[in-house]
């Protein structure tokens, strides 16, 4: 009979044993295409935080306007394009780690953020909105001081309301539409978030309103772990055809028509930074 | 290896961020405290109300044990997004308690501390009950034979007796319900796992998690030591009891 | 002043499909000890339950003084059990408090007695039982003797008109029990109508006015210690004196 201080330690190394294995193994999980033959994976696995809509939602296989860019751009570079719901706080992380080959979320391209991924050219532009509900005295940004509002964890938009406003406090969410359902609840007084985003949200939640569109001229761009150039550039080429072939325009249009904040409401799409 | 260590333990991170995460637990301390307090009150009632002897008490036993039951099975988490997602709809309810601002803490703290109170309570019921079904039944014999009413006998005798048997039980819960206060993060409270998780979403790196991970430990391994020394305790009495 | 203190008239009791009591009667007089000897199961424990309503009866009368209790409920249940006070034989001690407070407590929340006449009542009764300097102790700093005199004082502390005795000395080791059965002699002395469970035939003989012999949930026997014990008339009690006195 194993005594109780034998049984503990060795319950502890157990537990730090498959810790170890299971970080050691998850580094690896670039399945198997390595990047060294092929230059693109024949399933290209894409990370991405569901639902965002209208760029990301509905049942597998998914529905959205970033999801038929990556269709339209996988079948060109003859793949197939495999999405994949993931948490937006810790995207960035896992794509870091190689948990997929890209990720396609309606993100933002920041500084920061190419610390950790590379970016593939903008394809969209990613101002910031300022939400409330229908009758809030919010007209602007600077009337959020000393209130509570919410955004989403891990977003530009958390970041602009707890550095860019002088909101009391700034609570997060997991999901986008947690913060919506907060604001309908009067929990938060307004929502800052993607402008594409809460604008579309207005048709399922007909009691909140974008009252100011926040100019940050910023931009979504598909993200890829360090190193994987080769997938980059090809993908980089595909959307470049798009551009040139009005079919990126044409995807902006099935999802957001002429609505402000859609890729027609404001300035096109700048050329790629990197 | 070493990307492990810089994804859990970086220092630097650590000690950029130390008294954020700190003030979080600050946050998780006193969500569980309150919860707790409340809890442990209103299991007592719900134990008491199970008890209630005779046959016109029935539907009020029946009512206890349902509750019990309910809340015993479903999640702490679905009770906090029930709470949250339908009290400031209920139209019946004041202002003040649809949007509840008591004591500078915002109405998500207390939408957590009744989910916690509601959930908590049916499991310290449960533990109560237990204490008051292990205090020997001769005890309320002599209770009642010296003229004690129900209440009396409960009051002077029986609870006294069953909340000190049930002391180790009680804290055990505490320390469950300590760690389960982190899921009223997803209503918008910033306890320590949620601190450590909007540092992880800023930084792209985990260690603050790590920290709140430690933060933890501090505190409920020390109360686990404390709850072994009770059990023992307690078991040398009843050894020593004379017949 | 010849009004029996207690009558028991066909007491039936049962617990679910055992019925533990066949039809009791019972007459006990004012300052009558009674003691009750019989076999394990005969019933004897039930009995002294049902006469403070611990167990309600099933069938038949108890009266007490002169009232019909049987059906007692609430503020008439708290009248039979200020009048009949109850010792066990394991003692039943209140654990979390001191001997003091086990006799103040039932005094305060039941008698309503202010603290200061509940704490002298209290003094007075330990000191009676010999027990003075063991009035800050917990029950289990006592020894079982000095417990089950603890116990009686706090039966005694409700100034109980009846006092019944369920084989209080039956749990104590031997070298304790005199102690107790002093006590109990002394409470005899002073006129107090008992009804006394017990296997201690010796004190049965001593003191007792009647002894009734209990099996199967009837009274066998009932008369005085010598007729009873030395000469008992009915072959069952034959058999269990046989048994009892036999070693």
């Amino acid at each position: 009979m194993l005594s109780r201080h034998r049984v503990f330690m060795l319950s502890i190394i157990a537990l730090a044993t498959t810790a170890l294995v299971a970080i050691g193994c998850g580094g690896g999980d670039n399945n198997d295409n390595g990047g060294s033959a092929a230059k693109v994976p024949k399933t290209l696995t894409v990370g991405s935080d569901i639902p965002y809509t209208p760029f990301e939602f509905g049942k597998p296989p998914y529905q959205g306007l970033d999801v038929d860019i990556v269709k339209k751009v996988a079948s060109q570079l003859g793949s197939t394009a495999k999405f994949k719901k993931t948490p937006f706080d810790t995207i960035f992380r896992d794509l870091a780690q190689g948990k997929f080959d890209m990720v396609a979320s309606a993100t933002t391209i920041t500084p920061e953020r190419k610390k950790e991924v590379d970016f593939s050219d903008s394809y969209f532009p990613a101002d910031q909105s300022l939400m409330v509900k229908q009758g809030s005295d919010i007209k602007t940004v600077d009337d959020v001081a000393g209130k509570v509002i919410g955004a989403q964890l891990g977003t530009t938009g958390a970041d602009y309301a707890k550095n860019k406003t002088k909101a009391s406090s700034v609570r997060t969410y997991d999901l986008i539409d947690d913060a919506f359902n907060a604001l309908e609840a009067g929990q938060v007084k307004a929502v800052i978030n993607d402008c594409p985003v809460s604008k579309f949200a207005e048709r399922a939640h007909k009691d909140l309103v974008v009252v100011q569109a926040i100019q940050t001229n910023e931009e979504y761009g598909f993200a890829f772990p360090k190193g994987s150039d080769a997938l980059r550039t090809a993908v980089n080429d595909q959307l470049a055809k798009l551009k040139d072939n009005g079919e990126l325009a044409k995807i902006s249009d099935k999802w957001l028509g002429n609505e402000p904040c859609a890729l027609h409401g404001s300035s096109s799409a700048s050329t790629g930074t990197n | 290896m070493g990307i492990f260590f810089h994804q859990y333990f970086d220092l630097d991170i650590i000690r950029d961020n130390f008294s954020f995460v700190l003030a979080g637990f600050g946050q998780t301390l006193l969500l569980s405290v309150v919860g707790a307090a409340l809890a442990m009150s209103w299991g007592l009632v719900l134990a008491l109300l199970r008890q209630s002897p005779g046959r016109p008490m029935m539907p009020v036993r029946a009512l206890a044990i349902t509750y019990i039951d309910v809340l015993r099975g479903i999640p702490l988490l679905l009770v906090i997004l029930l709470i949250s997602g339908s009290i400031p709809f209920l139209t019946f309810l004041p202002q003040t308690l649809r949007a509840p601002d008591f004591f500078g803490k915002p109405d998500i703290f207390w939408f957590g501390v009744l989910a916690i109170a509601l959930t908590y309570g049916a499991y310290y019921a449960e533990v109560y009950r237990a204490g008051l079904e292990g205090v020997p039944y001769g005890q309320t014999e002599a209770a009642r034979s010296l003229g004690m009413s129900h209440a009396q006998s409960m009051r002077h005798v029986i609870v006294p007796q069953a909340i000190r048997r049930v002391i180790p039980p009680i804290l055990n819960d505490f320390i469950a319900l300590m760690k389960d206060t982190s899921l009223v993060q997803v209503i918008g409270y910033v306890e320590v796992v949620r601190a450590g998780r909007e540092v992880q979403a800023e930084t792209f790196n985990s260690s603050a998690l790590t920290l709140g991970a430690l933060m933890f430990i501090v505190f409920t391994v020390p109360l686990a030591r404390l709850v072994d020394r009770l059990i023992a305790r307690q078991q040398a009495q009843t050894r020593r009891a004379p017949v | 002043m010849d009004e029996p203190v207690l009558e028991l008239e066909d007491v039936h009791k049962s617990f679910g499909k055992l019925e533990v009591l066949r039809g009791i009667d019972l007459t006990v007089g004012r300052g009558d000890v009674i003691c009750v000897i019989g076999p394990s199961g005969s019933g004897k424990s039930t009995l002294l339950r049902c006469i403070n309503l611990l167990e309600p009866p099933e069938r038949g009368r108890i009266v007490l003084e002169g009232r019909d209790i049987t059906r007692a409920r609430k503020a008439e249940l708290n009248f039979v059990r200020r009048r009949i006070g109850m010792v066990f034989q394991q003692f039943n001690l209140f654990p979390h408090k001191t001997a003091l407070e086990n006799l103040t407590v039932a005094q305060r929340t039941v008698l309503d007695r202010s603290k200061d006449e509940a704490l002298a009542k209290s003094r007075a009764l330990l000191e009676r039982v010999g027990l003075a300097d063991k009035m800050g102790e917990y029950p289990e700093r006592l020894s079982g003797g000095q417990q089950q005199r603890v116990a009686i004082a706090r039966a005694l502390a409700m100034n109980p008109h009846v006092m019944l005795f369920d084989e209080v000395t039956s749990a104590l080791d031997p070298e304790l029990v005199k102690e107790v059965l002093d006590v109990m002699r002394e409470l005899v002395a002073e006129g107090m109508t008992m009804v006394v469970v017990t296997h201690e035939m010796g004190f049965a003989r001593d003191v007792a006015d009647s002894v009734a012999f209990m099996d199967g949930g009837v009274v066998v026997e009932r008369g005085t210690p010598e007729q009873v014990l030395s000469n008992p008339g009915e072959e069952r009690t034959r058999q269990f004196l046989g048994a009892v006195l036999g070693h």
